[in-house]
């Protein structure tokens, strides 16, 4: 099969050629890295609609600079992007944004046993994401959520091994927190 | 120290209910298949380096070399997000068949975006490609060729009218109209050989060929865009009907 490499193309197919390499390259992140950089919008505070226009953004940022993206930094690049887009719509959408105090007065969830919905545990899931720091959030979210080594946390977030294990306990300890809270807010009748 | 992650203490109950549906969660294939389209990506190959199946091996090309080609493609892509957004069409998954009745768009982000996309580059600033080196039959590429134009407003009206064709085409075949679907996909495949959606065109002409009793020619269009194109989202609907033919 022919490459580009081994091609002798006129000027118009060199353009050609160019624009196709661009394609392919945009269309294999996309099949590689859509979905992650999806949940990763989502599970940073975005509704389903949110996630899917802000998705579109990182994309179209991609393409845009699809030629500027070294080789096997694709992922970091898009990770990169997406959390920018994220706070950027976040500020505008907040959907998730909780009282200081975690206050669950407005999540759908009644009881336990409301949670055997998906959609109710999603969206429990997200106030209490919204409310953990952002940076210990970003680690749960890849360690816990994505199933990630520490190794590879580490360095997509570009910190240290060390750094990243701190904020992964002090990221659990935040979540043990926020649900005990929640099952204390519960009435007590539900609990018994 | 590769692989180190650290041990949890057994999450409780409620902790992994939560855990768990948020892992769960995933984007719809909706919004993917509209994405897909938006970018400009999984839509058949054309120029030189047409190849029955497309490879991810191609090296980048260097970007001195491409800036004007990928700035044309650009174009093409903020065009096409425009143009849809504008259309309010949704092409893959709407259930109805009113082809201008607006629906959740793809919303044209290029205003709020980090960096400004390139400018759409009028359609005359894309290299004409030669034929496409396509396994399919011809049916999508009546060699009618398209009249350059100079603006991109004539190429966003270039793209409402595919897009109206195609939906045209959609609505023939959600209404089992398959005479009318593939008049539209003809007129498709005479203005547009080298149109956006020309792999949605050849899905719903599969289609509309299968509803109109012509499952030889479906099941021949059906084997050889799988072939082509196995990671599309419109193989599961289209397996039928090559593993039909297969059979017999």
């Amino acid at each position: 099969m022919n490459t580009i490499s081994d091609l002798e193309l006129s000027p118009t197919e060199n353009d050609a050629a160019v624009q196709q390499a661009c394609r392919l390259r945009l269309e294999r992140m996309f099949n590689d890295h859509h979905d992650f950089i999806w949940r990763l919008l989502r599970r940073l505070g975005l509704s389903r609609q949110g996630a899917d226009d802000a998705a579109q953004h990182v994309f179209l940022v991609a393409a845009e600079r699809v030629l500027d993206i070294q080789e096997g930094r694709e992922r970091s690049f898009l990770f990169g992007t997406a959390l920018r887009v994220a706070r950027r719509v976040s500020r505008n959408e907040k959907r998730w944004v909780l009282e200081d105090d975690m206050d669950f007065r407005n999540s759908q969830v009644a009881r336990p046993e409301d949670l055997a919905d998906q959609r109710r545990a999603v969206d429990l899931m997200g106030r209490i994401l919204a409310n953990m720091d952002h940076d210990l959030k970003t680690v749960f979210i890849l360690a816990e959520l994505e199933g990630q080594t520490m190794p590879q946390v580490s360095s997509l977030l570009e910190i240290p091994l060390g750094t990243a294990t701190s904020r992964l306990r002090r990221a659990r300890e935040a979540f043990r927190a926020a649900v005990a809270a929640f099952e204390a807010s519960l009435p007590q009748a539900v609990k018994s | 120290m590769s692989n180190l992650k650290l041990v949890a203490d057994e999450p409780t109950p409620l902790e992994k209910m939560l855990l768990d549906a948020s892992r769960a969660e995933q984007p719809s294939e909706d919004h993917k298949a509209r994405l897909r389209a938006a970018l400009g990506i999984g839509v058949p190959l054309s120029g030189p380096l047409a190849a029955p199946t497309p490879t991810h091996n191609a090296p980048p090309p260097a970007a001195a070399a491409g800036g004007v080609a990928k700035s044309a493609w650009l174009g093409k892509v903020a065009l096409g997000v425009a143009a849809l957004a504008l259309a309010g069409v949704l092409l893959f998954t709407r259930g109805g068949s009113a082809p201008t009745a607006p629906v959740s768009p793809v919303k044209a982000p290029v205003a709020e975006m980090p960096r400004p996309l390139a400018e759409p580059a009028p359609v005359a600033a894309v290299p004409e490609a030669p034929p496409a080196v396509s396994p399919l039959p011809p049916v999508e590429a009546t060699p009618q060729p398209h009249p350059a134009r100079s603006d991109a407003s004539a190429a966003a009206g270039d793209l409402t009218e595919q897009i109206r064709l195609i939906e045209a085409a959609r609505a023939g075949v959600a209404a089992h109209d398959a005479k009318a679907a593939l008049a539209a996909l003809d007129s498709y495949a005479q203005k547009f050989p080298r149109g956006s959606f020309g792999q949605e065109a050849t899905v719903l002409r599969i289609r509309a060929l299968d509803q109109a009793g012509d499952s030889a020619r479906a099941t021949t269009l059906a084997k050889s865009f799988i072939a082509r194109f196995p990671n599309s989202p419109h193989v599961a609907r289209l397996s039928p009907i090559a593993e039909r033919g297969a059979s017999r």
